[in-house]
């Protein structure tokens, strides 16, 4: 049992998954695809359950050794080893620690909750289940690559389906947002790649040996110019960036968002976002933690240490991405920036370098998937049962809709860190990393500041639900219904999630603080207060 | 009966010192019997299955030759690195792989040419045998190591390709194509041939291993210049490399489809062979004072940035592959510039991956036009409904050409940069610009995946129905391009070999 190898299985079963929803006859198309996506969900849970199966994850060899990969694979791939004239060095190289592990069970998850909720799609349904499953090929490969090359891969296969999720499924403005959201990460990704290359290379110019490992490059790389690994540094961190969105490199995600179908939103909200704070976190953290703590000068100008600028960047986000929620007419608009604005947390969470904060990031990046998606759904939901988004045009609607209302006003007050709910725990731990960091008020990134997002947060959410439920019932003449079967299924799992998680987040803690404590003392970060 | 014994065992004697030679006369035997055969009124369904059977024999062989040499049976034992006439031929892993390249596509070009030559048109003996005979003449260019015999194969491939794409005479677009590509292709002979003289008067050979020793020595440096300035003017006009591309949008949109594939995927690599041989191995001695690397170099910028700057602007599907295949040109350019044996190693992966993408990305459109379906972008749209198998395998094509995964194009595209940074010096920057165009080049194929998935389809627009010979060739291309990717490693293991054994040719004098 235990030479199974279950991470090329998940993505096999994906594909395999992807295949027969466009194979089968139209009315089966969803069946299949949640069938295939349950049976891959099963698998990644017996994977995160301790001592479940031979090919569970080890927590405790994952306490001792933190980045220590679980069950590796790698096959030679683009390689010649064991001849004279070696070369490429490309491996299929493949697994998982506790970093990535709460992501891949994130992405097993929300695409199943995504698919079962969208289980009904008339519009060309084995092209959409095809499509939503080859996402989490995608999204499953980009966590699991452990190899440049087939990271580069996947994390380029991921942007085709949302392409076309954006340009078939969306809305009226569709054309336009997918072909932004697909030349914004392709441009990323093209930079993102001439990153790589470049540490290829110098690689291979300082040992002299092909590879694109991710181990065999973090191995050197203490042995690169500082210079050569700010610049990579800076071109990485662009590519993830994009992807995150960190402001002031986000303005693909609202109209994608808006345009996209609901499932579709779920996943770019849930997953592909943490696509870009994931590559941060095992690429740039991992390969050049020494750039963190570095203060380079450009032309001149003395900058501040790079930690120090993320963290400055992703308060921005959080602050500008919350005061913009405040602005929002259109409640998908407003869910969209609301995740900029969490993201930016998340951000800001590994910025501090502290054990505690990159832990609590990670804790975030899972419950802002939970939380996200959820939100999309039922805006999704309010959509389809009143036919509007738009924030004027609902009102009252707690009378007519109270199972809608009731999982909204529960996945808002998660959203805005309600104590016993997902992100609750994660701001707080994202907020102690960073008053380890940065102190209270001493430094402009010090917690003062992002503390207020959390204030603002409160506000845009408490008052959207104030205007969109509460207050006289607008009339519009139009049939109203409230969540069909399958959506209430989806959503009421989803909120027992987040209160799961809310209550035992050590229930991903215990995945995720022994690898973030491990990268903080490689960048000699604070790894105070325990695991 | 012991004589007829006797004349067995000569022949087989005499086939098996010239085994490496078969393909091509096999092709011209089949050829010529495909004449007589055209007068038979009852076989004319049969003379494109003829000429398909042969190619298949010929590729058969050649695999035999290149893939398991170690597997003869009888006479066909390895017959690698064997030379012929005095050292004017050589057939060794470098010629076997084109050869390859080459014989695919005349296959699947045959094989679509069995729907796209309707039952009622004339002159199709004709057809089948002009495809042969060009396909000979690149089989000699993939062999010849020595300028004559390279001129002759050019021009056998070249005066057989004018006449296919004037072979629908009675349209317009055609022959305008025709008499086009007769023109420059006469200039561009006559050029290659006045930079031959030059090279001769400069070095006293014309034999590429003579050539490279004696070049250094020669008396006469700026004659040897000329005449490689010459001959890359010749073969740019062949390759259509940028500024030598003018005729090549206007042949391949006005030519018969599948010759159209047949130009592009097949005997524009012709030009790759003869270019990287001359300059590779008869100037490789010379490189520091002719510079042939630098004017490479520039040409594969320019080709590549107005390839795919002009491509960006296309609606006409057949232009637009046009432009792409002048971009795509320049990316092997990149290879040639380099002349590392890595690099050229890419540059042969990259013409392998390019002449299926390429071949198979025409001879969709070919098949699609056969069904009903236009040559506008516009025309296509809604085919993701229409046609689901074709509108994959033009997905996959396309993607291919555009580099992304997981197609071959996407290994032949990294290998081509990789290798050029690997080889560092100005390269470096042949791979950024080569990077950055293959950024921009998404955009317009990614234009026509589009229209096939996204936008509906035109109102009474029906189900399409591609005939079956060129869906099976358009199949078979794109199974072609997905094995380029997931096997890339043994595809360029072998472009590696047939690099290395190109290097070996400098030793024969």
């Amino acid at each position: 049992m235990a030479d199974i190898p279950i991470l090329t299985l998940l993505l096999v079963l994906s594909a395999a998954g992807a295949a027969a929803a466009l194979l089968v006859p139209k009315r089966y198309a969803g069946a299949v695809a949640l069938a295939f996506a349950v049976l891959v969900f099963l698998l990644s849970l017996l994977l995160v359950l301790p001592h479940a199966t031979t090919f569970s994850f080890d927590y405790a060899a994952s306490s001792a050794d933190p980045l220590h990969l679980q069950l590796g694979e790698a096959h030679p791939w683009i390689d010649n080893a064991g001849q004279p004239d070696h070369r490429f060095g490309i491996w299929y190289r493949v697994g998982v620690d506790g970093l990535s592990l709460p992501m891949v069970f994130l992405s097993t998850l929300m695409t199943m909750a995504a698919i079962a909720y969208a289980i009904h799609e008339p519009k060309r349904p084995n092209e959409f289940f095809g499509l939503l499953l080859v996402m989490q090929v995608g999204v499953l490969g980009v966590f699991t690559a452990q190899d440049y090359f087939v990271f580069y891969i996947f994390w380029e296969i991921v942007l085709i389906p949302m392409y076309f999720l954006i340009g078939i499924w969306g809305g009226p403005r569709r054309d336009y947002a997918a072909i932004k959201f697909f030349i914004y990460t392709h441009v990323a990704s093209v930079i993102m790649v001439i990153g790589i290359m470049a540490l290829v290379f110098e690689n291979l110019r300082l040992t002299g040996v092909w590879s694109f490992a991710f181990a065999d490059i973090a191995a050197s790389a203490p042995q690169m110019d500082l210079v050569f690994k700010g610049g990579v540094f800076a071109a990485l961190f662009f590519g993830f960036a994009v992807k995150m969105p960190v402001v002031p490199f986000h303005t693909w995600l609202p109209d994608a968002h808006v345009e996209a179908p609901t499932a579709g939103s779920v996943l770019l909200a849930a997953i592909l976002l943490k696509m870009g704070a994931y590559g941060l976190l095992r690429i740039a953290f991992q390969t050049f933690p020494d750039v963190l703590r570095t203060s380079y000068s450009w032309y001149g100008i003395d900058l501040p240490e790079t930690r120090q600028i993320l963290a400055f960047l992703g308060v921005v986000s959080i602050i500008y991405g919350a005061f913009i929620c405040l602005a929002q007419r259109d409640l998908k608009k407003l869910i969209a920036y609301s995740s900029i604005s969490h993201m930016g947390l998340v951000l800001y969470g590994m910025s501090t370098t502290t054990g505690i904060g990159i832990s609590g990031a990670v804790l975030q990046m899972f419950a802002h998937g939970l939380i996200s998606g959820a939100l999309f759904m039922v805006v999704g939901s309010i959509h389809h049962g009143t036919g509007t988004r738009d924030i004027p045009k609902l009102g009252g609607l707690a009378q007519r809709l109270p199972l809608t209302a009731a999982v909204l006003v529960v996945a808002s007050m998660a959203s805005l860190g309600l104590p016993g709910l997902a992100s609750f725990v994660s701001e707080l731990t994202v907020f102690t990393g960073g008053y380890q960091a940065y102190g209270l008020v001493i430094s402009p990134v010090s917690i003062a500041i992002p503390i207020m997002g959390v204030l603002i947060t409160a506000a845009y959410y408490i008052w959207a639900l104030q205007r969109v439920l509460f207050g006289p019932f607008v009339e519009r003449g139009l049939p109203m219904h409230d969540l069909p079967r399958n959506e209430k299924v989806v959503l009421l799992g989803l909120l027992v999630l987040i209160a799961f998680f809310g209550i035992w987040p050590a229930a991903i803690l215990d995945m995720s603080t022994p690898g973030s404590f491990e990268v903080a003392s490689l960048i000699g970060g604070l790894t105070a207060g325990g695991r | 009966m012991s004589d007829l014994a006797d004349l067995l065992s000569q022949l087989n004697a005499s086939l098996s010192d010239h085994i490496g030679l078969l393909p091509m006369l096999l092709l011209t035997i089949l050829a010529l019997l495909l004449l007589p055969l055209s007068q038979v009124r009852s076989f004319q369904r049969g003379l494109g299955v003829f000429a398909l059977l042969g190619l298949g024999v010929a590729t058969a062989l050649v695999y035999e030759m290149f893939a398991f040499p170690h597997l003869g049976f009888g006479t066909f034992e390895r017959r690698l690195d064997e030379s012929y006439f005095g050292g004017a031929m050589v057939v060794n892993a470098w010629s076997l792989f084109f050869s390859a390249i080459f014989l695919v596509v005349a296959l699947l070009v045959c094989l679509a040419s069995l729907s796209e030559v309707k039952r009622h048109e004339p002159h199709q003996g004709e057809y089948y045998a002009l495809l042969l005979l060009a396909t000979v003449g690149m089989l000699v260019v993939a062999s010849a190591n020595d300028l004559f015999l390279l001129f002759i194969g050019i021009e056998i491939a070249s005066v057989s390709t004018f006449a296919l794409t004037a072979w629908r005479k009675k349209d317009a677009l055609s022959s305008e194509a025709a008499i086009k590509f007769f023109l420059i292709g006469g200039l561009s002979a006559a050029l290659l041939l006045y930079g031959i003289s030059w090279v001769y008067g400069a070095t006293g050979s014309v034999q590429l291993g003579q050539i490279a020793a004696a070049a250094p020595h020669t008396t006469h440096p700026e004659a040897l210049t000329l005449g490689a300035l010459l001959m890359i003017a010749g073969f740019g006009f062949k390759f259509a490399a940028v500024p030598f591309h003018g005729w090549a949008p206007d042949v391949y949109t006005g030519a018969p489809t599948t010759i159209s594939a047949f130009l592009a995927a097949g005997s524009k690599k012709m030009a790759v062979v003869a270019a990287l041989k001359v300059f590779v191995i008869g100037f490789g001695t010379v490189a520091a004072t002719v510079h042939w690397q630098l004017i490479f170099g520039v040409l594969a910028i320019l080709t590549m940035t107005v390839g795919n700057v002009v491509a960006l602007w296309q609606t006409d599907i057949k232009r637009m592959l046009a432009y792409s295949s002048i971009g795509q040109a320049g990316y092997i350019l990149i290879a040639v510039a380099v002349a590392t044996p890595d690099a050229i190693a890419a540059g042969l992966y990259h013409s392998l991956t390019h002449a299926l993408m390429k071949g198979g990305a025409f001879l969709l459109v070919g098949g699609l036009a056969a069904a009903g379906v236009g040559y506008k972008i516009a025309d296509w749209e809604g085919l993701g409904r229409r046609s689901p198998g074709m509108a994959l395998a033009a997905t996959l094509l396309l993607l291919g050409l555009a580099g992304i995964p997981p197609t071959g194009g996407f290994f032949s595209k990294f290998f081509i940069f990789a290798t050029a940074v690997a080889a560092g010096d100005w390269f470096l920057w042949l791979a950024v610009i080569g990077l950055l165009n293959s950024a921009l080049s998404l955009y317009y194929y990614a234009k026509v995946i589009r229209a096939i998935y996204k936008r509906p389809a035109k109102a009474g627009a029906k189900h399409v129905h591609v005939p079956l010979p060129y869906a099976a060739a358009v199949i078979l291309a794109t199974i072609g391009v997905l094995a380029t990717f997931f096997f890339a490693n043994l595809g360029f293991g072998l472009a590696s070999e047939a690099a290395e054994s190109l290097l070996t040719l400098t030793s024969l004098r």
